[in-house]
């Protein structure tokens, strides 16, 4: 009962704000977008490929292109969930009307996840579906009808509603807008520069940890460990359990830092 | 009461810079971040040059600046935050209202910003530099000293293009005026255009990619010329686009400023 009155405010709380909304539509447009653009540049360029490059060519992937954004922006909704209600001193208000603290985080955490999972979604299935009809004539193009490519396009929406959860623990943890998004593009994308930049024996340990190399892996239409120039990653399923577990261990710590804490 | 002049808007704004906690905590964290991943790059490539090329790294300037990455969004931040903070707090207000001249402000602010973050700059890349040449000094490996061609130039400009990317991210904070948004569209410029250029085909990667902040400023850093898996511009070519950049984003946020409601 307490859980559903917890989950009802913060449900307002979420949809009523203009820029949530804002912030979601323009994740599923710039992702949808820039997933077509890629597809449309290989169009044109597809008659000129290799031998090489066509072998490597995989239509599911090329039309998700536009998840490394869709990532970046699911987090700042994420992130702002929890950090807005510090700057503004809403979180006074809200542990005033719910002082059990980790119901307050559960509730946040199961909307957010509903929602992004949605959002995550559409934004899959909608880069996937325009992303073959522009390579459509041009290229190979594949359809859902194929396993592999279901599963890179479910477990593609899947990885934002998960980094999403992850960017709210991180949020909590610190309490600062500004902090909280440069912890979270650092995790998600300076970490893997700065692997780039080390030698290939040290980053074939690291680079198949890193959560935005576990979100490629999501959406990658091979089922097995892939053997990447930066050695052997985790199978999509795998990539996907360690990810969910960041993104719990991102909460627990959170939860724990929230009650032991002042608001 | 006598008018006031940019020396007095430009103290106002330094007191307000240096009498923030964060800005320290922040300045500091980018110096300790640069010099540490840079120390730690050089290591590991250090040790693998020893091993597997018999010793020869091709630029070892850019090997000890590669902490830069993650500078870049540390500074960014700070150049950010110098002007959301005062949206966010209302005090803004205060500061329109003592100076009601905007472009003042935005005169002092950005050349707080741009004194400030040079020196941090600058300290990030000769301290990289250093570290990271020892380090490498120590494997037995290729190193350069500053008078090496071109590695004083990597130096001093891997500093500048710290300063000049805060500038950019003031811009784009006086534009936007909201923390988030302004932070998410710096990284989303500086990084994440960077990664979905790599899903375009290579012949449209080459004409766009010399124009990315990531790859101009990697030019600048760089001592050799050769460097790039890109037709990256010259360090100095790269230099001026830069600057081009955040004199834009400054021109553009002024314009927006002087128009609107605070």
């Amino acid at each position: 009962m307490q859980l559903l009155a917890s989950l009802r405010s913060e449900w307002i709380k979420f949809r009523s704000v203009r820029s949530t909304l804002l912030s979601l539509v323009a994740t599923v447009v710039i992702c949808v977008g820039f997933g077509a653009i890629a597809c449309f540049a290989i169009r044109t360029q597809f008659a000129s490929f290799t031998g090489v490059q066509r072998a490597a060519f995989d239509p599911t992937a090329s039309s998700l292109a536009g998840f490394f954004f869709a990532e970046i922006a699911i987090g700042v909704v994420g992130i702002l969930i929890i950090t807005s209600e510090y700057s503004s001193g809403l979180i006074r208000a809200t542990f005033a009307a719910t002082p059990r603290r980790t119901l307050v985080l559960i509730s946040k955490a199961v909307i957010l996840l509903l929602v992004t999972l949605v959002i995550g979604e559409i934004c899959s299935f909608l880069s996937f579906f325009i992303g073959q009809a522009i390579l459509h004539g041009a290229t190979p193009t594949v359809t859902l009808a194929l396993p592999a490519a279901r599963r890179a396009v479910l477990l593609a929406g899947l990885s934002i509603a998960l980094l999403a959860l992850l960017a709210l623990g991180i949020g909590a943890i610190l309490r600062h807008t500004a902090g909280a998004i440069t912890v979270y593009v650092t995790l998600l994308l300076v970490l893997l520069l700065i692997a780039l930049a080390l030698p290939s024996s040290w980053n074939h340990h690291i680079y198949k940890w890193l959560p935005g190399v576990l979100a490629e892996e999501m959406q990658s239409t091979n089922s097995a460990a892939s053997t990447t120039q930066y050695g052997i990653v985790f199978s999509p399923i795998v990539s996907t359990i360690v990810l969910a577990c960041y993104s719990l261990a991102s909460l627990v710590i959170a939860s724990v830092v929230l009650v032991t804490r002042d608001a | 009461m006598s008018q006031q002049s940019l020396f007095d808007t430009t103290s106002a704004e330094w007191i307000k810079f240096r009498s923030v906690r964060s800005t320290l905590y922040s300045l500091l964290v980018t110096l300790v971040l640069c010099v540490g991943i840079g120390g730690l790059v050089s290591f590991g490539r250090g040790s693998d040059a020893a091993q597997n090329s018999a010793g020869f790294l091709p630029d070892p300037t850019r090997v000890s600046l590669q902490g830069f990455g993650l500078a870049e969004i540390a500074i960014g931040v700070v150049g950010v935050l110098i002007i959301t903070s005062e949206y966010a707090t209302g005090s803004i207000r205060s500061t329109l209202a003592a100076t009601p001249r905007r472009l003042r402000v935005i005169l002092a602010k950005a050349g707080v910003l741009f004194a400030a973050t040079l020196v941090v700059g600058e300290l990030c890349a000769f301290l990289s530099f250093f570290l990271g040449q020892a380090i490498l000094s120590s494997k037995h490996v290729t190193t350069a000293s500053l008078s090496t061609p071109g590695a004083l130039r990597g130096v001093v400009l891997a500093g500048f293009s710290l300063a000049l990317l805060a500038l950019f991210a003031m811009g784009i904070g006086l534009m936007l005026r909201h923390t988030a948004g302004s932070i998410t569209v710096y990284v989303a410029i500086l990084l994440v255009l960077f990664l979905l250029l790599a899903a375009l085909p290579s012949n449209w990667q080459h004409d766009i990619a010399r124009f990315m902040p990531e790859v101009l400023t990697a030019s600048m850093r760089a001592a050799s010329t050769t460097r790039s898996e890109f037709t990256a511009f010259s360090p100095l070519t790269s230099t001026l686009v830069m600057i081009g950049y955040a004199v834009a984003s400054l021109v553009g946020g002024a314009a927006v400023m002087l128009r609107r409601d605070a």
